[in-house]
């Protein structure tokens, strides 16, 4: 179970390995699955 | 109002891509681009996540569209300078949330009873449903699941 900071830093390591690949800047909408709300 | 992930989220739902035309006029596609899935994949091998941690299969959330001005009302975060994610506002993740309810069931009550908060809000995502020519009986027993008392009462305020 991955914790917010961990989805933090993987997002931004996907960012970085984007940029690596030559494809740009990405814009996602985005949400948590099921159950993965809070205020 | 916009929310927040929980604590102990494991992945991240992409309800679309957003494509900009020269102008720099949103679109949103759906689904997004393969290579996005194909990086998320490598990560998931790298740090041995479960596979669809960026889970960018077109939602069931999706099915009906996402509402209009969606981005707009949406928060913005970049991660570095080569993503952006737009979280949605409570309004528009309610209006999502109870589309899924309508053909997954219980599994969205729970974030549903989250999101119901705002009067206005709960109006306008029914509104919006409704607008998409769902069943108006079945989104009552959703929303009488989620804690809303008299949802046919509801329902006669938006006529």
């Amino acid at each position: 179970m991955m914790m917010r900071d961990d989805i933090d830093s993987l997002l931004k390591e996907l960012a970085a390995r984007l940029k690596m690949a030559g494809i740009p800047h990405v814009e996602l909408i985005a949400c948590g699955g099921s159950g993965q709300y809070d205020r | 109002m916009t929310v927040d992930f929980k604590r102990t989220t494991t992945d991240v739902d992409i309800l679309a891509e957003v494509v900009r035309d020269k102008s720099g006029m949103p679109e949103l596609r759906i689904p997004v681009t393969p290579e996005l899935d194909r990086i998320a994949r490598m990560m998931a091998d790298t740090y041995e996540l479960t596979p669809n941690w960026i889970d960018s299969e077109a939602s069931v959330q999706t099915a009906l569209g996402l509402p209009e001005g969606v981005l707009e009302r949406s928060e913005a975060v970049n991660y570095g300078d080569a993503l952006t994610l737009y979280f949605p506002a409570r309004v528009d993740l309610l209006a999502l949330k109870l589309t899924a309810a309508l053909s997954r069931g219980d599994r969205d009550i729970a974030d549903i009873r989250i999101l119901i908060e705002d009067k206005e809000e709960i109006k306008t995502a029914v509104g919006w449903c409704l607008a998409k020519r769902v069943s108006a009986s079945r989104l009552c027993e959703i929303l009488r699941r989620a804690g809303i008392e008299d949802p046919e009462g509801l329902l006669r305020e938006l006529d």
